[in-house]
């Protein structure tokens, strides 16, 4: 009313103000400013995504085998448990429009929850890595591509399983050269050596045949637990009972025995006619075309090694997200309390909706986290 | 403005208060917007099931530019509000697409230095 503009008949009321003219100007500056702010937030996430991007393009590799150490069941899970919110964070703005002020605190709440439950589940997934030994900010040693390989695969004529590997092998520059293969052709024949990678068969039989579904496999347990040594890890016993039965001796798991996480890559070395031989047995399963989880205390160290800079990628994306997810948690308990107390109107619901905008941005950045982080094929 | 609430009301309608510019959009139209993006989570999680090269990630990101577009669109209400605020975000977009664009141009051209390093290291290692 100071102001002087006659042309407006609106009264000066206490959530205006002083230094805007009306509630709508007042609103739509308050908006301006907030969309202003998610742009620069989309900025900020993007530096991450360009280092998303630029890692991927060199090492899809890297992506391709680290990835499924992550649940993506877990992550579906978040996905809808934030859409779900984001659904009810609208709804609760369209009640404050519509000054139903029971009804934007309860839809207020369930946003809320959604935080809660959403937090849940991220507690869970970086609990699991925690406990593998998976933290954040390790030490990467994933150069070179295939140093470890090289030492333990040694082609052998005789067997095809092992000429693959051999074909495979980075380190013969000449061999790809003759080939008439490119850089980009041999980083895609890095990826099916990975996969080829009789360890990853090794965890995956062993997971297969903890079920009994081989006579040797359950004879072999009960043999073993006679020595007194129930150590022998569940990922070997299955493989050496298929790859030599009647090797399955003391010296057999004297070598397994001390090295639990490194097995598969013993194997590799002291049996290497084993694991070929174990996956043409009971059959290769196609990892590609299936999101197993691999976990990360199940494969060697020199394997632990290759996937720490996607971890940290991995852990600087959604921590930053998860920071938001916080930090919007925070402004919807502030929200709650205000709109419980009768602050908000049909007239007054700034706040209500420029939360929501935050809220929505949170959804917004993990649409697209979720299928670059748990969903790389 | 109880006649937001009446089922005949399609799409949105206005709030009484129209200078305060705000819109209340239909419940229905919110919640099959909700149904949509569920919808299209499931077919991202079925799609990469499904073997198709390099198409597999060309087919997330689109879903979820999709996905990404519908909750602006509808539910940060922009398909009722200002263009500039619109103009806002796809001016940040931009940037980062320059940004990651020029980066991807750049680690392109010196890929073939990447794996030379990594050749020689492993020859290093074998040694």
């Amino acid at each position: 009313m100071s102001h002087g503009h006659d042309d407006h008949k609106h009264a000066h009321p206490p959530y205006l103000a002083h230094h805007f003219d009306t509630p709508a100007q007042q609103f739509e500056n308050g908006k301006l400013g907030m969309w202003i702010f998610l742009g620069t937030e989309i900025l900020m996430f993007g530096g991450l995504f360009a280092l998303y991007t630029l890692y991927r393009e060199n090492h899809p590799e890297v992506y391709l085998y680290a990835h499924k150490m992550l649940n993506w069941k877990l992550g579906a899970i978040n996905t809808a448990i934030l859409l779900a919110s984001s659904w009810t964070m609208v709804m609760g703005v369209r009640a404050a429009t519509l000054n139903q002020k029971r009804a934007l605190v309860a839809w207020l709440v369930a946003t809320f929850m959604g935080g809660i439950g959403f937090f849940t589940v991220k507690s869970i997934e970086y609990g699991t890595k925690f406990e593998h030994g998976l933290y954040p900010m390790k030490w990467n040693l994933y150069y070179p591509l295939d140093s470890t390989r090289a030492e333990v695969s040694i082609p052998n004529p005789a067997n095809p399983s092992e000429m693959l590997s051999g074909s495979l092998n980075l380190s013969n520059e000449k061999y790809w050269k003759d080939h008439g293969l490119t850089c980009r052709q041999v980083q895609l024949a890095c990826i099916d050596h990975l996969e080829h990678d009789p360890s990853m068969h090794i965890i995956e039989h062993a997971e297969g045949a903890m079920h009994g579904e081989t006579g040797h496999s359950g004879h072999a347990a009960g043999h073993e637990s006679k020595d007194g040594s129930a150590e022998i890890t569940e990922l070997a016993a299955p493989a050496l009972v298929t790859g030599r039965p009647e090797g399955f001796g003391s010296n057999a798991q004297a070598r397994v025995a001390p090295h639990p996480a490194g097995t598969a890559a013993l194997q590799t070395k002291d049996g290497a006619d084993t694991a070929p031989s174990l996956a043409q047995q009971l059959g290769t399963p196609d990892i590609r075309t299936k999101h197993h989880e691999l976990r990360y205390t199940q494969i060697s160290p020199e394997e632990q090694d290759r996937v720490y800079i996607f971890f940290s990628i991995y852990y600087f994306m959604t921590g930053l997200h998860g920071l938001h997810v916080a930090i919007g948690m925070a402004i919807i308990l502030w929200l709650i309390i205000k709109a419980a107390k009768g602050h908000f109107s049909a007239e007054y619901n700034a706040p209500v909706d420029i939360g929501g905008l935050y809220w929505h941005l949170v959804d917004l950045i993990w649409i697209f986290l979720f299928p670059l982080l748990y969903l790389i094929h | 403005m109880s006649h937001c609430d009446t089922p005949a009301d399609a799409g949105h309608c206005h709030a009484q208060d129209d200078d305060h510019g705000h819109h209340v959009v239909s419940w229905k139209l919110l919640t099959a917007i909700f149904g949509v993006l569920m919808v299209l989570t499931i077919m991202t999680v079925a799609a990469i099931q499904i073997d198709l090269g390099s198409l597999n990630i060309v087919i997330a990101m689109a879903i979820a530019v999709v996905k990404g577009s519908l909750v602006v669109y509808y539910f940060m209400h922009l398909k009722w509000d200002r263009a500039f605020h619109a103009l806002c975000i796809l001016l940040a977009i931009a940037f980062v697409g320059i940004m990651i664009g020029y980066t991807l141009i750049d680690t392109d051209q010196f890929k073939s230095n990447i794996h030379a390093a990594d050749v020689a290291a492993k020859r290093a290692a074998t040694k």
